[in-house]
C-alpha cells in the first residue's frame, strides 16, 4: 500500500513538472511562431519594397541618365539583391507557403540582378547601349515583382489563417497541460481517497480487534469466573487480593478484606519454593478454613501481567475428596498390607506373652513355695518388660494402621527408615532373610512429608523385598536372601536404596511397575496398587522413584530433597 | 522307680528358655539350654541324650525342625523319648506329626498343660517299653 501511494505520488509531481514544462514551451512557441510569422511578412515586404524602389530609379534612370543615377541605380539594385535570399534561407523564409516553387525564380532573377550590377559597374555602358537599356531591365524585372506580389499575398493569405489557428488556439487554451493538470489532480484524489480508505481500513482493522480483544477478555473472564478451580490475582508485595473468582470465595470462605486471604496467599508462597527459594514447581497445601476444617489444594503459583501490573497468579484446585479418596487408598493398602502382616506380628507378640505366661507360673510357684521377695520382685520386673516390649509391637501396629493425615512435616530420615525396618524385622527374621540398614546420614537429616505415610513407602518396598526373596525358587550357594537398606544425603537431596538379591524384575514388567493393578505377586497376596501409591506419596513429597536391575535383584531408588532448616543466627 | 529326667530345650529366646528350664527344673528335671540350633545339635552329638527335647520352630536363622529330623536320625536308645515343638506362629496343632514331633504348643503355652502331657507320653512310652 505505501509503494502503490509513492508510485502515485511521484506520477503526480512527474505529470505536474511536465505540466509546466509543456506549459511553457508551448507559450515560447507560440511566441516565437507569432514573431516569426510576422517577420516572414515583413521580409516580403521589404524586397517588395525594394523592389518598387529600384524599378522607380530604373525608369528615373531611363529619363535622365548620369554618373550619379548609375550609383543610385546600383545601390538600389544591390538592396534589392541583397533582399532576395533573405525570402528563402532565413529562419522567416521557413513559413512562406510555396518556397520550393519561388526559390529557382528567385536565384534566377538574383543572377540577373547581379548582371545588371555589373554592367552598372562598366562606364562604357551607357555609350554602347542608351537608356533603352534601362526599359529593357524594368521589363525584365516586371515577372519579379509579380513574384513578390504573389509571395506577399500568398504570406498575407498564410499569416491571416496561422491567426486564425492562434485565434482558435486562443479558444481552446493548452488542452494538453489542461489535461496533465486534470490528470494530476485525479491522481492526487486517487490518493487521497486510497489514503483514506486505508485508514478507514485500518481504523476497521483496529476496531474489530479491540471488539475482538474485548470479546476474549469478555470470555476468559467468564472462563476465570466459572473454572471449579479457585483462581486469586494478589499483590506479590502488599499481598492485597487483587481478584478472586467465585470458587474461590467459596473455599476461603471469607469477604475480600478477611486476614484469611493474606494467610492462604502466603502458605502457597511458603510452599512453593524449599527453604533455599528454589521453586518446587507444584502447590499441594492445606487450608484450614475458619469453620475449622481443612480443605487440600493442589495448583501453581506464577507471575503475570493484570491490567498491567506485575502480579502474582494462584491457581489451586480443592481436591479435598480426591486427597480425602487418595488417602483412604493408602489406608486400605496400608491395612492390607498389616493384614498379610498378621501372622508375623501375632508370632512377634506371643513371644513376650510366651515368656509372661512362664514367668507367672514360676512367680506363682515361688510365692507357693516361700521364696523370696527378691527372687519374686525379679519375676515381677521380667513380666513388666515382656509387657513393654508387647506394648512396643501394638504401638507399632496402632501407629501403622493409624488413618495418613494431610499434614506435611520436617521429620528425621534416619528414625523413619529404622521405624519401617523394625516393623518387618520380625518378618524378614521369620523368613530367614538378612536385613541391613546401611545408613549414612546422621539423625538430623530432614526430610518434609507426612512421616507415617513414608513408612508406608518403606514398609511397602520392604515387604515386596520379602516376598521376592521368598518367591525365589533357591538362592544361588553363597548368596542367602538379603535385603539392604541405603541412605545418603547428596547436596540438598536424601537418596534411598533398597536393593534385594532375588534376581530382578521381569523386563516386561519394569516400564509399568508404577502402574495401578501392576503385580508379579500372586492375586490373593498383592492388590497391585502398592508401589501406584509410593509414587504418589514420593511426589508429595516433591520427590521421585525410580526402579531398577542390579546384578542379582532390583534396586528401588526413592530420591527426596532435603529440607534444610535454616542455622539459627549467633548470638552477639 | 524314678527316671532321671533330662531335658535340652532350643529357643533363641534367652528369658523364655530360661524361664520354661526353672520351671522344669523346679519339677526334678536336669535341663540344658542352647540358644540356636547348631548349638543344640552339636550337644547331642556330644552325647548329651535328653529324655525330653524341646524346640522353638524357628531358632534363628535355622529351623526347629531340622533340628528334630537330626535327634531322630540318633540310635533309637539315644533319641529323646518326647520331642516337643513350641512355636509363635499360629499353626494347627495337627500338624505336630508334620514335623516328627509328639507334642507342639503355640506361644503362649501353659507350662503345666505341658508338664502334664510330657509325663503322659512318658508314662505311655513306659508301658509300651514295660509291654
Amino acid at each position: 500500500m505505501h509503494v502503490v501511494t509513492a508510485v502515485m505520488v511521484v506520477t503526480t509531481i512527474v505529470f505536474f513538472v511536465a505540466t509546466v514544462m509543456v506549459y511553457n514551451s508551448t507559450d515560447n512557441q507560440r511566441s516565437m511562431l507569432a514573431k516569426k510569422i510576422h517577420n516572414s511578412g515583413w521580409i516580403v515586404y521589404q524586397a517588395q519594397l525594394e523592389f518598387l524602389k529600384a524599378t522607380s530609379r530604373l525608369r528615373l534612370t531611363a529619363v535622365s541618365p548620369g554618373p550619379g543615377e548609375f550609383d543610385a541605380l546600383k545601390l538600389r539594385l544591390e538592396l534589392l539583391r541583397s533582399r532576395l535570399p533573405v525570402l528563402y534561407e532565413s529562419d522567416e523564409a521557413d513559413l512562406l507557403p510555396g518556397l520550393a516553387d519561388y526559390k529557382r525564380e528567385l536565384q534566377v532573377f538574383e543572377q540577373r540582378l547581379d548582371g545588371m550590377i555589373d554592367a552598372l559597374a562598366q562606364p562604357n555602358l551607357f555609350d554602347v547601349s542608351g537608356t533603352e537599356v534601362f526599359h529593357e531591365w524594368d521589363i525584365e524585372l516586371e515577372p519579379l515583382g509579380r513574384l513578390l506580389q504573389r509571395v506577399l499575398l500568398s504570406s498575407v493569405s498564410y499569416n491571416e489563417a496561422t491567426a486564425q489557428i492562434e485565434a482558435l488556439l486562443d479558444a481552446n487554451p493548452a488542452r494538453i497541460p489542461l489535461l496533465l493538470l486534470f490528470a494530476s489532480g485525479g491522481i492526487l484524489v486517487l490518493i487521497l481517497l486510497a489514503m483514506e480508505r486505508r485508514v478507514q481500513m485500518r481504523l476497521a482493522e483496529v476496531m474489530a480487534g479491540q471488539a475482538t480483544l474485548q470479546s476474549m477478555e469478555a470470555s476468559l473472564l467468564a472462563v476465570i469466573q466459572a473454572t471449579p478451580a479457585c483462581v486469586i490475582v494478589f499483590d506479590p508485595k502488599s499481598e492485597q487480593v487483587r481478584f478472586v473468582n467465585p470458587t474461590a470465595l467459596a473455599v476461603v470462605d471469607a469477604p475480600l478484606n478477611d486476614p484469611d486471604w493474606k494467610r492462604l496467599t502466603r502458605t502457597a508462597r511458603d510452599v512453593a519454593v524449599d527453604t533455599n527459594g528454589n521453586p518446587w514447581g507444584g502447590i499441594t497445601m492445606t487450608f484450614s478454613r475458619r469453620q475449622g476444617d481443612v480443605v487440600s489444594l493442589r495448583g501453581s503459583l506464577c507471575e503475570v501481567l493484570w491490567h498491567g501490573i506485575p502480579q502474582a497468579l494462584l491457581v489451586v484446585a480443592d481436591t479435598s475428596r480426591i486427597r480425602h479418596a487418595e488417602l483412604q487408598v493408602m489406608q486400605a493398602a496400608k491395612l492390607a498390607t498389616l493384614g498379610e502382616m498378621a501372622t508375623a506380628i501375632a508370632h512377634e507378640l506371643n513371644q513376650p506373652l510366651a515368656v509372661i505366661k512362664m514367668a507367672t507360673a514360676n512367680a506363682a510357684r515361688l510365692v507357693q513355695s516361700g521364696a523370696g521377695q527378691a527372687v519374686v520382685q525379679a519375676k515381677l520386673e521380667r513380666i513388666q518388660g515382656q509387657v513393654d516390649r508387647a506394648k512396643r509391637i501394638t504401638d507399632q501396629v496402632r501407629r501403622y494402621a493409624r488413618m495418613p493425615t494431610d499434614h506435611s512435616t520436617g521429620f528425621s530420615i534416619r528414625a523413619a527408615l529404622e521405624l519401617a525396618a523394625g516393623f518387618v524385622a520380625e518378618q524378614y527374621r521369620a523368613a530367614g532373610i538378612h536385613l541391613l540398614l546401611r545408613f549414612n546420614v546422621s539423625p538430623d537429616v530432614t526430610v518434609m512429608g507426612e512421616q507415617t505415610m513414608f513408612e508406608q513407602l518403606i514398609v511397602n518396598l520392604l515387604v515386596n523385598a520379602r516376598d521376592a526373596c521368598e518367591s525365589r525358587p533357591s538362592a544361588p550357594l553363597g548368596h542367602p536372601p538379603r535385603v539392604i537398606v541405603h541412605c545418603r544425603a547428596e547436596d540438598d537431596r536424601v537418596i534411598i536404596e533398597v536393593d534385594d538379591n532375588a534376581g530382578g524384575i521381569a523386563p516386561d514388567i519394569l516400564p509399568h511397575l508404577f502402574e495401578a493393578f501392576t503385580t508379579t505377586k500372586p492375586a490373593d497376596k498383592g492388590t497391585g496398587l502398592g508401589l501406584s501409591l509410593s509414587r504418589t506419596v514420593v511426589r508429595d513429597m516433591g520427590g521421585t522413584i525410580s526402579a531398577a536391575n542390579i546384578a542379582d535383584g532390583a534396586r528401588f531408588t526413592v530420591d527426596l530433597p532435603r529440607l534444610v532448616v535454616p542455622a539459627p543466627e549467633m548470638a552477639e | 522307680m524314678s527316671i532321671y529326667r533330662t531335658l535340652l530345650i532350643c529357643d533363641d529366646e534367652p528369658e523364655l528358655a530360661e524361664e520354661i528350664s526353672e520351671f522344669f527344673s523346679a519339677g526334678g528335671w536336669s535341663v540344658r539350654t542352647c540358644h540356636s540350633a547348631p548349638d543344640a545339635l552339636m550337644v547331642l552329638l556330644e552325647g548329651y541324650h535328653p529324655l525330653c527335647l524341646i524346640t522353638d520352630l524357628r531358632v534363628g536363622e535355622h529351623d526347629g525342625a531340622e533340628l528334630v529330623t537330626a535327634a531322630r536320625l540318633l540310635p533309637k536308645d539315644l533319641q529323646p523319648q518326647v520331642v516337643v515343638i513350641i512355636t509363635g506362629h499360629i499353626v494347627n496343632e495337627a500338624e505336630a506329626a508334620d514335623f516328627d514331633a509328639d507334642l507342639l504348643y503355640v506361644k503362649p503355652l501353659d507350662p503345666i498343660l505341658m508338664v502334664d502331657q510330657i509325663e503322659a507320653v512318658l508314662a505311655q512310652a513306659a508301658g509300651c517299653t514295660s509291654l
